[in-house]
Order: C-alpha cells, then structure tokens, then sequence
C-alpha cells in the first residue's frame, strides 16, 4: 500500500528525515512516535504529496509519489495536526465544501454529509458554524472532512492533541471503527493511544526509524513492560 | 468544478464576517453622507457627490484587498490551506477559488455607494452602469493584491500592510481632496499609482465629462494584470505548487 526507500529530507543542512524505508499494509494502522523535531510531520508530509523529498522514493497504491501524485491525492486525505475547518461555515457546509472539492457529485454530496454527521455523532450541531464548536466536536468534524472523500489513506496528524479524556476516548472509538477499512498513519504523543490503536509503531530519532513492529515485539526488543518505557529507553540510548 | 466550491467557501467566510459589513459597507456609505453634508455647508468641488461617490466607492473597494489577505494568511495559519494542498485542487483552482469572492463582494459596494449616491445629487442615468462597469480593472486589481498579500504576510502583517495601503490608496488616490495641495513631487507620485486614475476615470463618466477614460482604465488594468502574475507566482513558489 505505502513503500518508501531511502527517503530523505533536508532543509538547508538540517535533515529531517534520514533514509526512511518503510512498509505500510493495506488496512493497517501504522503510529508514527517521536520526540519534537523527530521528523515525524515531515514524513506524513511527503508521503501526502505535500512536501517533495530531497532524494528517495516513495509508492502510494503501486502509484509514484511525485509522477502520479494526482492520482493520489484524489485516495487519500489527511486531518491536519491544527484542526483545519472553515471557521464561518457551519458542519454541514464544511463537509459539503471538502466533499465538492474532490470532485464528488452534487446530488451524491448531500447525501453524504448527512452520513458523516451522523457517524461522528454531529447531529445536534449540523447548522452550528465551526468556529463555535467545542475543542472535541472541530477535530471530529476535522476527522469527517477527511473521512467524507472517501480515502483509501488516511494521514491523522496529533488527531487527539488538546482534547479531554472524554473526547479524545470519543475520537479513539470512531478510529477503532476504521481499523481494517482505511490504511491510516497516525502521529501521536501519547503513547497509550498508539498502544491502544496501532497494528505497528514505528519509533523515530533524528529522522531516522529507531525500532519498528507490534507493540509486542518492541517490548520483546527493548525488555520494557510498557511502550512508554520502551520509547524511553530507545530515546535514551540515542541520547546517551 | 471544484474551484467553484473554494469560492463559494471564500465568498461566505468574508460576507459572514461583520467586520466585511461594517468596513466594505457601512464605512463608505457613511463617508458618503458625511461628504454630502459637509458640501453643504463648505462648497468645495471635490465633496460634490460625483466626485465624492467615485472616490469614496474605490476607497471601499482597498478593504477587499484586506479581507482576501486576512483570508488567505488564516488559512495558512489553521492548517486549512494545508488540507487543500493534499486534495486533487489544481494551482489555478486556488486562484479562483481566493480571486472570486472579490466579485460580490465589490458589487455589494458599488451599488451601496452608487445607490447612496442617488440619494445625495447624482441624477439617475446609464452613467451609473457604465461607472460600475469602470470600477472593474480596480476590483480585480484590488483582489490580487490581497491573494499577493496574503501569500506573502501572516495575519499580523496582512493587517499592518492592508491598513497602510488603505489610508495610501484614499490619501494617494484623492478619494476626498485635490491631489494637487499634495505638491509636485507627490502628485508625480499618485500619478503612476492606480488609485488617482480609478478615481478619476469614474469621475469622468459619472460627471459625463467628455474626457478621455481610457488612459485612465489602462493604467489600472496594467496594474490589475502585474498583480494578477505577480500573486500567482508568488501563490505557486509559496505554496510549492
């Protein structure tokens, strides 16, 4: 589904992803972990068509990267770290507009939007403007944008960054309901989310991947009872 | 068309903003009475309201250049630019997309101004449609120099630089006073900026004064096409497109 080799990106002298090689499979959920600065963004990043590499390549769906990134971009979407709305658009509006945008027909649009709203549990406020929702209800209807265009990939940035427990547990619930349908790559801080939600995580270092397997398989590797102290414990070694 | 769902987008984030109603609307219209009630009292030729409602109207106009940069320079900043750049949207959808709410936008202004201008002394004749007609290389102009601005600046410094070339455009335009109190050197200046010869070439048809508009109109529309290239390259070398 997602192959990349030797993916590398520099800004100036800084490298922020080095030499990434990475296979993702069709239906998994696949963490991204990482300190601040690991390169993490980066790599969702190009891997959304958003950010050419320096050198390296990538496949999305057998398709490349850079050559085909139409093609792509039309399969996959992305909630953005920041949640992305419309702020003077109410719900349904947001969800129309996105649906519009790739290319979705407008008696198919309406139909659709109502389907999102009800999955994520928006009923209640669907001609409520975004900017008024709570903290909890923008990244679900941030997580609905993505969801409403139908991707076969979907990229969730910090998907429950500064949310409460209540809605970051709301937010994990509709995920676990995309497990095996959507390929998605998901980047968190948290690590009980990426212990709770991933297939796999992949733990990155300076841009580099450190460890990488089932949460099972990186305790084994590290000796460590929890993912928390396993992610500790690679960091440290990088660091000391 | 999917450029077309953009603008829509666009249009309704700028109109559903008050701060659209109050500073593109209801500033220039007040303008507008305030210039015909000092006219009455001190007789000067530029507050008569064939002169006053051009200048004002165009004045109205800068505060579009305003709403499309503070647009733009929000949707970079939320990310939501970040969520169109991943979609299957094509470099010139977003220039439609961010060009086209200065259309109604700009109309909304215009007949507010013209109509207010009714009620003030200007005699109700086609003029008023081929005036509205000659506002239109300003509209265009006005509305790439705010996706310039916008692609170019955060919000901050989009409301820094917007308010500057407000006051500019309408102090530099002579939107409400002669430009030539503002001595040779400046007035060779106002000269080659667009905002005198928008006013004037509006003037000139609202007035049915049987000069010649289109050196005017071709100043502006040089201008209109210089910030049409200039935001595109700029919008696509940003925005790595």
């Amino acid at each position: 589904m997602i192959e990349a080799k030797h993916l590398t990106k520099k800004f100036g002298d800084v490298v922020a992803v080095d030499d990434l090689n990475l296979f993702i499979a069709r239906g998994e959920l696949f963490s991204l972990l990482g300190l601040n600065g690991a390169g993490k963004t980066t790599t969702i990043k190009m891997l959304s068509c958003l950010m050419r590499p320096t050198t390296g390549e990538a496949t999305i769906m057998n398709k490349h990267l850079i050559k085909d990134a139409q093609y792509i971009k039309q399969r996959i979407n992305v909630s953005p770290q920041e949640t992305a709305i419309a702020p003077n658009l109410n719900v349904i509006e947001n969800l129309k507009m996105i649906a519009g945008i790739y290319g979705f027909s407008r008696h198919d649009i309406p139909q659709k939007a109502d389907e999102m709203v009800a999955a994520f549990n928006l009923s209640d406020v669907r001609k409520k403007k975004a900017r008024l929702l709570s903290g909890g209800m923008q990244r679900r209807l941030s997580v609905a944008m993505a969801l409403i265009t139908e991707p076969e990939i979907l990229f969730l940035d910090e998907p429950t960054l500064g949310l409460d427990v209540i809605a970051r547990r709301e937010l994990w619930a509709i995920i676990r309901q995309l497990k095996g349908k959507k390929t998605i790559i998901l980047t968190t801080h948290y690590l009980e989310e990426a212990e709770a939600l991933s297939d796999r995580v992949a733990i990155m270092y300076k841009g580099r991947i450190k460890a990488i397997g089932t949460v099972g398989e990186l305790l084994d590797q590290t000796g460590a009872d929890t993912l928390e102290n396993a992610f500790i414990l690679l960091n440290e070694r990088e660091i000391i | 068309m999917k450029a077309a769902w953009l603008a829509k987008r666009n249009s309704k984030e700028i109109l559903r903003d008050p701060l659209s109603l109050v500073l593109g609307v209801l500033l220039p219209v007040f303008l507008i009475v305030l210039f015909y009630i000092i006219s009455k009292n001190a007789p000067i030729e530029v507050f008569n309201s064939v002169n006053i409602v051009p200048g004002v109207t165009v004045f109205g106009f800068t505060f579009t250049t305003m709403f499309i940069g503070l647009l733009i320079a929000k949707d970079k900043s939320s990310s939501f630019l970040t969520r169109l750049f991943i979609s299957p949207l094509k470099s010139r959808d977003y220039i439609f997309g961010y060009f086209f709410p200065s259309l109604p936008v700009s109309f909304i202004i215009a007949v507010c101004c013209l109509l207010t201008g009714l009620l003030v002394g200007i005699p109700l004749s086609w003029n008023l449609l081929f005036t509205f007609l000659s506002f239109l290389p300003f509209i265009i102009f006005s509305s790439f120099i705010g996706v310039f601005l916008g692609t170019l600046c955060n919000e901050n410094q989009v409301v820094a630089l917007g308010n500057i070339y407000i006051i500019s455009s309408a102090m530099l335009g002579g939107a409400w006073m002669d430009l030539n109190v503002l001595g040779k050197n400046i007035k060779s200046v106002t000269d080659v900026l667009p905002f005198s010869h928008a006013i004037e070439a509006s003037r000139i048809i609202l007035s049915g004064r049987p000069d010649n508009i289109w050196a005017h109109l071709l100043i502006v529309t040089g201008y209109a096409i210089l910030f049409f290239f200039l935001s595109i390259f700029f919008f696509n070398k940003k925005m790595n497109l």
